[in-house]
């Protein structure tokens, strides 16, 4: 038997489980997260902030 | 390395390489770097041309789809409105059609003006200002040459992008610890002042110029920050703090949005005001001529300097780092902290970070405090490997089907939440809508608190994840349209309040003189309003628009009745509202089986196309007749079909008719349990319908969960159905519902009858398509192991049908 685990790419192994979780608590992961979580779903769109990691900038 | 190919889609431009302040921490010209020395003052026209040309060059090469270019200093706004606007319009004009363009521009805030704040807004350039706290925080060490506090210019920048006017180009606030700072006092400060996100940053340190401690193995700076994060979570996170968000992303699998945190290859590329490249500034810490490499945008190209021995050693990983970060716990989220804070003169960059306890310590109590995050059960696993099996072949029981719906319940809680926290961030949405999702949000969050399957229940309703990808999709960039849509999360949190006894008060919006509550029907007859107060008490529901009042009795709502709504005066005399009625969302009904019809909802033309209409009493009552025959030809021709029909078909939606006698169907993707139809001629056409688009339900719950195929594959594929090509996904779906058709018309076949020899045609046309789509999808390269093994499944599914 062919697990659905075994059979995920590595890419998507982590996601989070927010069915026990509060509404708040979810939105309090944070943009990237939530993305992670909902992308699939969402074809055709992509991540709307900051691909790229922010440099540490302190002027 | 995740095998993606390096890319820079990130340039910081260095406009300006003097500052109007003399910040004593300033990393720039307090370090061992010195180069500045040697640097143009400005950026010269020359310069931007070719750094502009090199992006594009860049883009194209690699198809970027976005870059994002940070103007930087020294203090970038000493270049002048008039030279920031020069070098915008070069940067928009060599990437035009070429990808997306996003500027931000970091400052210390002193020269901001509105007409910087007008130049930004016309052109999108996101600014973000750094502040270090309160007035004594910010004083410690950002000053003027002369001493004097730099803290009330700032604070008068920041105001001004916090208005209304600007607050849409208002990216955030960054902030340099220092210890000796109470970290709530500075935290409060910052929130304050309103920013969309803040960046806490650690002072830039090395072994050999480590940080200033109370003690030598002292981790003031997780102390810090912990104070902070313990604040934030109590406050109900009220901002985004980037610190703890790159952490929680981390820990889920996502990357960090800072190069301060994670494993990440550095996809950042400094260019200074002469058009040399160099490296990231932190470096400027380390050592004299760190940042350099001795390449720029006259003779060399983006990609040379991410081949530069200094770069490319940065984008190897959890490789490049020493042994003692390989074997940590926390390697993955801490990624050995920032390259800069690793440098001890000896060993190189070969070390932990100077700040290695403090972040085990900070990353530790995040991970401990938001358990949830790291738990890692992907929704995916809610589905069973003989669920899959089962769907696959085309097929799946009513405990397939349940599946589903669990593992739709993280998504769409999910959805919904990223639909509020987009829209408490986007520039794009004014404060009179935001502060009305905040208040819809936190009726739907009480809800949650007490009653959780109420929320799962209303979250369910299939239109969720249509309205959830429109509000995504119209929250990108400034001028972002259909904001509006956001005010339907009112209309869900009252739903979620109706049903779930509670009382709450919340504006929801009127959409063609109705007010639409998903999942119970609307209220017709407020013509003129946009938007209605809407208060739920124990017994009755008050709706109020304009002068106008109503109230509702809650359990004739909850009970599906269709009534006229009672005008109410506050002084309760008999009220003169406009005459007003409520109409339920009817149900189609036959034995084991009950389908709500999505006729009025203001999203179910997302899910299915063109909706028709509510349906006349008559058309309604011919849709009830036809629907029962059809199930009753379902479970007695299509048994195999109907439990996971009755299991998981929750809505329809009716279509119109385009052409007499065309049939219309469709099932969405994301309208988990909804499918459309115009109402068939005959019963028989009508179960068709419903066992095909139904399909098509089912496949696209399995694609919200898992990679069949790489998303990225943009190829097209020859079909049996079209004479052109189709994408993959497209393929894909036709094939799984052509499955059910020719099980449809396969049973037909064998029942007999006066159109056997029909049905037994429909059959091996069906059977011939599947057969050849199957192969072609077998033999797509794109497809994920998990994919191979579907259509495997699919293939078994043909097979079994006959």
């Amino acid at each position: 038997m062919v697990t659905t685990e075994e059979l995920r790419p590595a890419s998507t192994s982590a996601m989070v489980d927010e069915s026990g979780i509060p509404l708040t608590e979810i939105a309090a992961l944070g943009p990237e997260v939530l993305w992670r979580t909902i992308e699939r779903a969402l074809p055709g769109l992509s991540p709307e902030s900051a691909p790229a990691a922010a440099f540490q900038s302190s002027i | 390395m995740d095998g993606r190919a390096l890319t820079a889609n990130q340039v910081v431009l260095k406009v300006h390489s003097r500052c109007d302040l003399a910040c004593d921490h300033c990393y720039v010209y307090e370090s061992a770097d010195q180069s500045w020395r040697g640097r143009p003052l400005v950026i010269s026209r020359d310069v931007v041309s070719r750094s502009a040309l090199r992006i594009a060059e860049h883009v194209k090469t690699h198809e970027l789809g976005r870059v994002e270019v940070v103007l930087h200093g020294g203090e970038p706004l000493l270049a002048g409105v008039a030279g920031l606007r020069a070098i915008l319009v070069e940067l928009e004009g060599a990437l035009a059609g070429l990808c997306q363009l996003d500027v931000k521009v970091h400052t210390n805030g002193i020269l901001l003006s509105e007409d910087f704040c007008d130049l930004f807004a016309e052109h999108g350039v996101g600014v973000g200002i750094s502040l270090d706290g309160d007035k004594a925080a910010n004083d410690r060490h950002r000053r003027y040459r002369d001493g004097r506090s730099s803290y009330d210019p700032a604070v008068r920048a920041i105001r001004l992008l916090a208005g209304d006017r600007y607050r849409h180009i208002y990216s955030g606030l960054l902030c340099t610890i220092d210890v000796a700072n109470d970290p709530v006092s500075v935290y409060e400060t910052l929130v304050a002042l309103r920013p969309p996100r803040i960046d806490f940053l650690l002072p830039h340190a090395t072994h050999d110029s480590p940080p200033k401690r109370s003690a030598a193995a002292g981790t003031d700076y997780a102390d810090w920050l912990i104070a902070i994060f313990d604040r934030w979570k109590a406050d109900g996170y009220p901002v985004r703090i980037r610190t703890f968000d790159s952490i929680t992303a981390t820990l889920a699998g996502a990357d960090s949005s800072t190069e301060a945190l994670g494993l990440a290859p550095v996809q950042m590329v400094v260019i200074e005001t002469d058009g040399a490249y160099e490296q990231a500034d932190s470096l400027k810490v380390t050592y004299d001529g760190a940042p350099a490499t001795g390449l720029d945008v006259f003779r060399h190209s983006l990609d040379t300097v991410l081949e530069h021995p200094g770069v490319a050693s940065r984008q190897q990983g959890i490789a490049e780092l020493n042994a003692v970060c390989r074997e940590c716990p926390v390697v993955r989220t801490c990624g050995g902290g920032m390259y800069a804070h690793r440098y001890r003169s000896g060993s190189g960059f070969d070390n932990p970070s100077v700040f290695c306890a403090d972040l085990l310590k900070l990353i530790t109590h995040v991970q401990d405090k938001l358990p949830h995050v790291s738990a890692a059960h992907a929704a995916a696993r809610l589905v069973s490997e003989q669920a899959l099996a089962e769907i696959g072949r085309g097929l799946g029981g009513a405990d397939a089907i349940e599946q589903l719906f669990r593992a739709q319940q993280p998504l769409r809680r999910s959805l919904i939440a990223a639909v509020y926290e987009t829209a408490m961030r986007a520039p794009a949405v004014s404060s009179r809508i935001r502060d009305q999702v905040h208040d819809a949000w936190q009726v739907l969050a009480a809800a949650d608190a007490s009653r959780p399957d109420v929320v799962n229940a209303v979250l369910a309703h299939p239109s969720l994840h249509a309205w959830s990808a429109r509000c995504l999709a119209g929250l990108r960039g400034p001028t972002a349209d259909r904001v509006n849509d956001l005010l339907h999360l009112g209309a869900v949190a009252a739903v979620a309040a109706i049903q779930g006894q509670a009382r709450a008060r919340v504006m929801v919006p009127v959409v063609a003189g109705a007010l639409h509550l998903p999942g119970l029907g609307r209220l017709v007859g407020l013509a003129d309003a946009e938007l209605a107060d809407l208060e739920v008490d124990t017994d009755l529901v008050t709706v109020r628009a304009g002068t106008d009042v109503w109230r509702l009795p809650r359990p004739r709502l909850q009970a599906g009745d269709a009534f006229p709504a009672e005008p109410w005066s506050p002084d309760g005399t008999p009220g003169y509202a406009v005459a007003a009625r409520w109409e339920p969302v009817r149900v189609l009904t036959a034995p084991g089986i009950r389908v709500a019809v999505d006729e009025t909802g203001p999203y179910r033309d997302l899910q299915q196309g063109a909706a028709a209409s509510r349906l006349p009493d008559a058309d309604f009552r011919q849709w009830q007749e036809s629907f029962a025959l059809a199930w009753e030809e379902i479970q007695e021709h299509h048994a195999p079909y109907a439990p996971a029909l009755a299991a998981g078909l929750g809505t329809l939606t009716p279509l119109p008719a385009v052409t007499p006698g065309v049939e219309v169907s469709g099932g969405a993707r994301p309208a988990f349990g909804a499918v459309g139809t115009r109402l068939p001629d005959d019963p028989a056409t009508l179960s068709l319908c419903l066992m095909q688009e139904f399909q098509h339900v089912k496949l696209g719950a399995i694609l919200d969960l898992f990679d069949l195929f790489d998303p990225s594959d943009k190829s097209l594929y020859r079909t049996p159905w079209d004479a052109r090509p189709w994408p993959l996904e497209r393929l894909l779906r036709n094939t799984y519902a052509q499955l059910a058709v020719c099980g449809y018309w396969r049973n037909r076949t064998a029942g007999g009858g006066d159109d056997q020899e029909h049905a037994s045609r429909r059959y091996l046309h069906a059977r011939d398509g599947i057969e050849a789509a199957i192969e072609t999808l077998a033999g797509c390269e794109s497809l994920t192991p998990l994919g191979e093994h579907f259509i495997a499944q699919m293939r078994s599914g043909l097979m079994a049908i006959g």
